[in-house]
């Protein structure tokens, strides 16, 4: 979705306001347009893919239960972006801490697929997204956690302190044995 | 920490490469790394991780199936939101949207019904109209018993009723339209509460039969009609939403 002021935001604002009356249809719209960034986080946090499906359905029904809250202050994916992010962080908190290393397939699987259909593997560009992805994924929950906030998707340390309950100093700590595990896993 | 004798540690080798160090101690770290060459690539290499991290795509298309299961969820929120409060316990304006659309649909509900007894009741006046007799009018209707004195109401009574049934016929049509969306039940339901509306006009018709010349007999026959026709039409502008 867009920048405010534009032709596009107007359109944006008139679903909203659709969906806000309840419009399915609008809703639908919406989903379309802001779920892709959604189920991205989703994947990342989760580092599962049946998880983070079942994560962007949550998401959205709570997005379509508080639509009434929205009142236009910031832009709809900023609101979307982060009513994601907490729902997120607070299903991991109703679920409790989990074991730790979440293992997926290396991502051999994916690399074949994508030649098998022809996509075109240029340099290492796409092996190496595949083997960040693959690595995040196996990172431990609350390092990948603070990994995907601050480094992907660019939240400061105290939005993230706010988001999560902890102490900046143990973000931080978090955040730099992320990106030391995440190197070696990739480097290996 | 002096540039020649340590080395940063992890943690500042990190702040530094992402510039959240604070400015006094970046400089002390910078005139390190020049001169140091394991530091100076271990901090190329977070930046590089760092780098990695925010080229990947921004946007994964989900599985189709998530919207089918949202969509799903909703409706069955829909339920549940009727009073307007979520399953949570807060007040939630979707389900006050809801309660409105429902209201909506159960007027709409109301307004179908007339429809069907319109066709009814308007195809026996119809017939009257064009001249039909009551043995004509049974033919046509089997086990339909007919007041043949319907027959002799007057003709300036006739030609109103003849005005409204031909609005009440145009929007009896968007009704029936298949892409109105209303289901049997609804039709059903609807039946059961407009049948008050033709008792009354069938009262107010009776009574002018009885006397033909009360002024206020044909207004209130009017005035029942304009109330059908009125719901009719609000009904067809909701239809198929």
């Amino acid at each position: 979705m867009t920048e405010p002021g534009t032709a596009q935001h107007a359109d944006d604002r008139a679903l909203v306001a659709r969906a806000q009356r309840g419009d399915v249809t609008a809703f639908e719209a919406l989903y379309r347009a802001t779920s892709g960034r959604v189920f991205a986080l989703c994947l990342r946090m989760s580092g599962d893919q049946a998880r983070a499906t079942e994560l962007v359905q949550d998401v959205f029904v709570k997005i379509w239960e508080k639509l009434s809250l929205f009142r236009g202050e910031s832009a709809f994916t900023t609101w979307v972006h982060r009513l994601a992010v907490n729902t997120v962080l607070e299903t991991r908190r109703k679920e409790g801490r989990r074991g730790n290393y979440e293992e997926r397939e290396t991502g051999n699987d994916e690399r074949e697929t994508l030649r098998s259909e022809g996509v075109a593997i240029r340099g290492d560009s796409i092996e190496d997204r595949l083997d960040l992805e693959n690595a995040i994924a196996k990172l431990p929950p609350g390092a990948r956690q603070v990994f995907v906030l601050h480094d992907v998707e660019g939240y400061q340390h105290n939005e993230i302190a706010k988001m999560t309950g902890l102490a900046e100093g143990t973000l931080r700590a978090q955040l730099h044995r992320a990106r030391k595990l995440l190197m070696e896993m990739l480097e290996r | 920490m002096t540039a020649h004798m340590h080395h940063p540690d992890w943690d500042a080798l990190n702040d530094y490469a992402d510039g959240s160090m604070q400015q006094n101690s970046r400089a002390d770290v910078a005139r390190h790394i020049d001169t140091c060459a394991a530091c100076r690539d271990t901090v190329a290499r977070i930046r590089a991780l760092l780098d990695s991290a925010t080229s990947l795509p921004q946007s994964v298309e989900p599985p189709a199936e998530a919207w089918t299961a949202i969509a799903a969820k909703i409706d069955e929120a829909k339920v549940v939101h009727m009073s307007g409060v979520s399953r949570s316990g807060q007040a939630s304006n979707a389900g006050y949207d809801v309660a409105r659309r429902l209201s909506r649909r159960r007027w709409l509900q109301t307004a179908v019904a007339a429809v069907l007894l319109v066709i009814v009741s308007s195809g026996i006046t119809a017939m009257f109209m064009r001249g039909a007799s009551h043995d004509e009018v049974t033919a046509t209707i089997p086990g339909l018993r007919v007041n043949a004195a319907l027959a002799a109401l007057p003709a300036e009574v006739r030609t109103v009723e003849r005005t409204y049934l031909a609005t009440v016929e145009e929007l009896v049509a968007v009704l029936n339209d298949p892409a109105s969306g209303l289901s049997p039940q609804t039709i059903r339901a609807v039946e059961r509460s407009l049948a008050v509306i033709d008792a009354a006009i069938a009262e107010a018709r009776q009574a002018l039969v009885d006397d033909p010349a009360s002024e206020v007999l044909r207004e209130m026959f009017a005035k029942t009609y304009q109330q059908k026709v009125e719901l009719l039409r609000r009904a067809s502008a909701h239809a198929g939403t």
